[in-house]
């Protein structure tokens, strides 16, 4: 369980969120959209400690004040743009994320190995164990960066834009990988994702922010409508309701001259 | 599925270093104006060993000649290669730039101050404690403004690294011009130089040579965690300010004291730790433990081709890494390239 208590974030001078209050029960799948710069990414970053709140705190299971290893085993965070470190293996790489789990000084044991041979069979990343991590594909390296958190072994996962740089052909791969770690695993999931169909299709709960405030808070039919895209995306767009698809977002072409 | 990963160090890696020092080491004990053949200075090492009883064959002269000339010297220079290649290895790894050497937060400038005061003051037998605190104010000097400078980022570590030794190296330029009369002394030290007293300069460095390497090969999987970037590797658990602070202090003060007996000997801290990454991987598990053996003998061979290669007259040591270092270190990039 996590939960943002009234958390301020100020970065350079600028305020990024405000007073921003937001639960995540145990097993939810929490969808974060909002236009670029509401503040998506520094609430997930304050989850982790990478952003020190100015007001207000986040708690985790209860705790606010976690040490930075009793934080990464229970939160793993998927960052938007990962490092993909060169002459690293697939394998190695996936280790990495059992870091909170290895003694300081220490290498890893025979549970760490296990650990990170069922991260890779989670994300049918087996065959490429071997790869180093700088030459995959994107969408192999995001099941990569995926398979390393999940190694991490921690209850809640943090996706921060996951397909941002995938063709939709993965991104519904990648989606659908993780609402299955979901369900396997009990896992708590938090992802900010731009796709707001995709978002609609997967998450059962949205979350939108703008401006570093939540402004809307409920199911994909509650929480997309024209009008909310209109105001706060600046966007035209239709939202259609389909018998398969479910909520579909359509952008429409602005003419000049024809009032959106 | 082949073996897991590539991160642990293969025994037969771990295996070509230590022979690489133990042969380089006979090698050099063995070659000099006076020959003693490699077999029996084995054997008298052997015999030097408790409980171990062999006849070296080597008589008393030459005996002597092995034991206060030849292997402090053999030992000052496993334990400056050592330090100054494991070293480098730990700075690439903690600023994440291969370009990283260990000179790079104004150790040689400090250390080359220090130096030059104790010269122009004449008081030579203080040269090495004087080096040592030179290069290590400059470190710790540059630690704390570069904190203020960039806050959670290396690069305002580098850019104070910079400023402090343009002013440290000012301010030597500066002293030297003042005494002219000591410019070659100074120069001769800069260029770097394993001479020995007895076994004087290697009990003076031994005790921080091995604190730094312990603690930097302590360190190794951490410096594999900070191979993501910093926040990568603090959502991953690592305390990114601690290890960086633990490292960059461990590696200073292995610098500083090997730069206080030897001189600034450049290239080992590059050299080195590529070429064991190039050739074995670049995980740091395996690129700072064999940076250690390799740096070691490395070492050990280029001061046995400075002293032989214009015998009677002994070549700078740092003349030696370079002039023989760079054309190899070229060649190694090039085969490697093919490789892949």
């Amino acid at each position: 369980m996590i939960c943002w208590r009234n958390v301020t974030v100020h970065l350079g001078g600028l305020r990024i969120l405000e007073g921003v209050d937001l639960d995540v029960a145990t097993g939810e799948w929490v969808g974060l959209i909002g236009p670029n710069g509401a503040g998506k990414t520094t609430l997930l970053r304050a989850a982790i400690g990478a952003v020190r709140p100015t007001a207000g705190s986040v708690l985790i299971d209860g705790e606010s004040h976690l040490g930075s290893l009793e934080r990464a085993r229970r939160v793993a965070w998927v960052p938007q743009r990962p490092f993909a470190p060169p002459g690293v293996t697939v394998f190695d790489y996936v280790m990495l994320g059992r870091n909170p789990h290895i003694p300081y000084f220490g290498t890893e044991r025979p549970r760490d190995v296990t650990a990170v041979w069922a991260a890779l069979s989670a994300l049918e990343l087996e065959a490429l164990a071997d790869r180093d991590v700088a030459v995959l594909s994107g969408g192999e390296f995001q099941r990569a960066v995926l398979a390393r958190a999940v190694a991490q072994d921690a209850p809640i996962l943090l996706l921060d834009e996951p397909t941002s740089s995938l063709d939709v052909g993965h991104q519904q791969q990648v989606l659908g990988l993780v609402d299955r770690l979901r369900s396997e695993r009990a896992l708590t999931v938090v992802s900010a994702l731009h796709d707001l169909t995709l978002a609609a299709q997967f998450c059962p709960r949205l979350v939108m922010l703008a401006a570093g405030r939540v402004v809307a808070d409920g199911s994909a039919k509650d929480v997309l409508t024209e009008q909310r895209l209109a105001i706060h995306y600046g966007a035209t767009v239709r939202v259609r309701e389909d018998p398969e698809a479910g909520v579909v977002v359509v952008p429409v072409r602005s003419r000049p001259g024809t009032s959106g | 599925m082949s073996q897991a990963g590539t991160a642990r160090l293969p025994g037969g890696w771990l295996l070509a270093g230590v022979v690489s020092v133990i042969g380089m080491s006979l090698l050099a004990a063995a070659t000099g104006p006076a020959g003693l053949p490699p077999g029996r200075v084995l054997r008298a090492l052997l015999d030097a060993l408790p409980a171990v009883s062999v006849d070296s064959g080597l008589g008393e002269r030459e005996l002597a000649i092995l034991w206060e000339v030849r292997l402090p010297r053999v030992v000052l220079g496993l334990l400056v290669g050592s330090s100054l290649a494991t070293a480098g290895a730990a700075y690439q790894g903690v600023f994440r730039n291969p370009l990283a050497d260990p000179y790079l937060l104004g150790v040689a400038a400090g250390a080359g101050l220090g130096a030059t005061f104790a010269i122009v003051a004449g008081h030579r037998p203080i040269l090495p404690l004087a080096a040592f605190v030179g290069g290590a104010v400059a470190v710790i000097l540059t630690y704390l403004l570069g904190r203020g400078l960039g806050d959670r980022t290396v690069t305002g570590l580098i850019l104070a690294g910079v400023a402090v030794a343009s002013f440290f190296a000012a301010w030597q330029t500066y002293l030297q011009q003042r005494h002219d009369d000591t410019l070659r002394e100074v120069y001769a030290w800069i260029l770097g130089r394993l001479s020995t007293s007895g076994w004087r300069e290697v009990l003076l460095v031994a005790p921080y040579v091995a604190v730094s390497i312990v603690t930097i090969v302590l360190h190794r999987r951490l410096l594999d965690v900070l191979s993501v970037g910093d926040s990568e590797a603090a959502g991953l658990g690592l305390s990114v300010g601690r290890v960086r602070l633990a490292v960059v202090a461990a590696a200073t003060l292995g610098t500083a004291s090997a730069v206080a007996v030897s001189g600034l000997i450049g290239f080992v801290g590059i050299i080195v730790p590529h070429t064991v990454r190039l050739a074995a991987g670049a995980s740091y598990r395996r690129v700072v433990p064999l940076s250690v053996l390799f740096g070691g003998s490395f070492l050990v061979a280029a001061d046995l081709a400075a002293r032989s290669l214009l015998a009677p007259a002994e070549l700078p040591i740092g003349v030696v890494t370079a002039f023989l270092g760079a054309p190899f270190f070229l060649a190694v990039l090039r085969t490697s390239r093919r490789v892949r």
